[in-house]
């Protein structure tokens, strides 16, 4: 049975009084796996900051189940090397929102990043400084960062911008494992529909401010996505794997 | 060196230069992590600005100058909703600004000359018993509410955004952290000048970046670099007759460039 743990009721987002989203009118229940899609520009990022709670709905009501606590993996271009931080120290930052600002973290907090790192398979490179450490390995710290301190939902913004396709996969197949083994809710934000259609249950499209959900990724067919996308795309499956290509 | 710690006023100078040198080049940490360091000069020449202002009214200057670095404390921790000035050219705008405007307040004051020469580059040589007391005691105040704080300002300097998806009021910390900034910046210029106080809020903090590897190592080894600065600075303006603010300010430079060119030769 779907349990809802966000519910978006005629939400619209916007900026002053530019409206980005209007009349959102959809639910995240608790085993989701979404993906949320869309063109440059079509508000994908400005949807994750409402998910969030960055940015407050102009209109309607957002509702999320009490207690709901988000594990958030931002553009790894958000992130500033030049901090002399390890993977540890940066995973461990991940439970300071839980702790009191003046508490220091100890070594049991420690204790939870060093598990957090062997979930994400980065055991070896524990104490690595961040700057260090490949593309691909700076994901797995920062989605170690978002699951430390055991959210309900993860919500990644373009994880795998960047990466070359064999960290991609390796990225993708952490963030499957973490939902279907830990339970944890994903909602994921990507321009890479390739990606998108090989791993997500649902698909949200955005467009024109509004909100389309598709109930699995192999409700995307070509007129579907002609309609999105206003191009040529067709969905082939070479070894199990669907490709999306521009014809 | 002795006979130098004989005279009194090299204690003073000695005593309020390293409380101002290490409280400084610890929060220069943040201040070259967050990518601001402009905001550390712009925010001394506001202070310089409400300095010279006080001057002109011929009412209390630390107040003013508390006042207009207040101003800018609000300005900078501000999120900027105008998408076509970049925050970045605020500070500029604010540097240039408040320093024709010292200027100007300067030229119409009686006696301004004199007093500003000191906000500028400062006389630590010349400070008064009160006034070391009470720069002491709010430095070491402001370096207790930065230990209670790291947790949050660590946070905040590295992802301000996650931070504010876990919960935590970024605006507010961001406005506690510039606050405690704007305070004992506009203290600080009163005896270190602006110079003096931009140069610890940068250089001990590059240098640090360069030699430690974790953030612990980073804020112990930039007190570090600025309390050896200052002392090697006194000394040598005691020692070769220069003015003390210019000569901390060339050393912990040295320094730097030595750190900068071991990396360099060492390929690290």
């Amino acid at each position: 049975m779907r349990k809802d743990i966000i519910r978006f009721a005629n939400v619209s987002f916007g900026y002053g009084r530019k409206t980005i989203l209007s009349s959102l009118k959809f639910d995240i229940d608790e085993n989701d796996f979404i993906g949320i899609i869309g063109a440059n520009g079509s508000g994908k990022t400005t949807l994750l900051k409402g998910i969030l709670g960055l940015l407050k709905p102009a209109a309607g009501l957002l509702l999320k189940r009490s207690g709901l606590k988000f594990g958030y993996v931002p553009q790894q271009n958000a992130i500033d090397d030049i901090f002399p931080l390890s993977a540890t120290d940066i995973v461990v930052m991940g439970l300071y929102p839980d702790l009191p600002f003046f508490k220091r973290p100890n070594c049991l907090h420690r204790g939870q990043a060093l598990k957090a790192l062997e979930i994400t398979g980065l055991s070896d490179h524990a104490f690595t400084l961040y700057r260090d450490l490949s593309g691909g390995l700076k994901q797995r710290v920062l989605i170690a960062r978002a699951i430390v301190s055991n959210p309900g939902v993860l919500v990644l913004d373009e994880p795998t911008n960047n990466l070359d396709i064999a960290s991609e996969k390796a990225i993708m197949e952490t963030i499957k494992d973490l939902h279907q083994e830990r339970g944890i809710a994903v909602i994921m934000v990507s321009h890479l529909l390739n990606v998108v259609v090989n791993y997500v249950h649902r698909i949200a499209f955005l467009d024109s401010s509004k909100i389309t959900v598709f109930s699995s990724a192999d409700a995307l067919t070509q007129e579907s996505l002609w309609q999105m996308y206003h191009a040529n795309l067709s969905i082939n499956e070479v070894k199990g794997r669907k490709i999306v290509l521009a014809d | 060196m002795e006979e130098m710690f004989k005279i009194a006023f090299m204690h003073k100078a000695l005593i309020v230069s390293t409380v101002i040198g290490a409280l400084f080049s610890y929060i220069g940490v943040y201040i070259v992590l967050r990518r601001t360091v402009f905001v550390g000069i712009a925010l001394s020449q506001l202070a310089a600005c409400g300095f010279a202002f006080g001057l002109l009214v011929g009412i209390a200057p630390f107040i003013w100058s508390l006042i207009f670095t207040l101003a800018g404390v609000i300005l900078f921790s501000l999120q900027l909703k105008e998408h076509k000035i970049t925050r970045e050219s605020i500070i500029g705008f604010t540097y240039a600004f408040t320093s024709s405007l010292a200027i100007i307040f300067i030229a119409k004051a009686e006696h301004g000359e004199a007093n500003i020469l000191e906000v500028l580059s400062g006389n630590i040589f010349t400070i008064t018993d009160g006034q070391l007391f009470f720069t002491t005691a709010v430095f070491f105040g402001a370096g207790i509410l930065h230990a209670l704080f790291y947790q949050r300002f660590i946070l905040l300097a590295f992802d301000a955004e996650t931070a504010s998806a876990g919960g935590i009021k970024t605006g507010i910390w961001n406005f506690v952290f510039y606050l405690i900034l704007g305070i004992t910046i506009s203290l600080g210029i009163q005896t270190a000048g602006v110079l003096l106080v931009f140069s610890y809020l940068v250089i001990p903090a590059m240098t640090a970046l360069l030699i430690a590897r974790n953030m612990s190592k980073t804020f112990i080894t930039s007190v570090l670099v600025g309390v050896i600065a200052t002392v090697a600075g006194v000394y040598l303006s005691f020692a070769l007759d220069l003015p003390g603010g210019t000569t901390i300010v060339t050393v912990s430079g040295l320094f730097f460039m030595a750190a900068y060119l071991t990396r360099a030769v060492l390929g690290k």
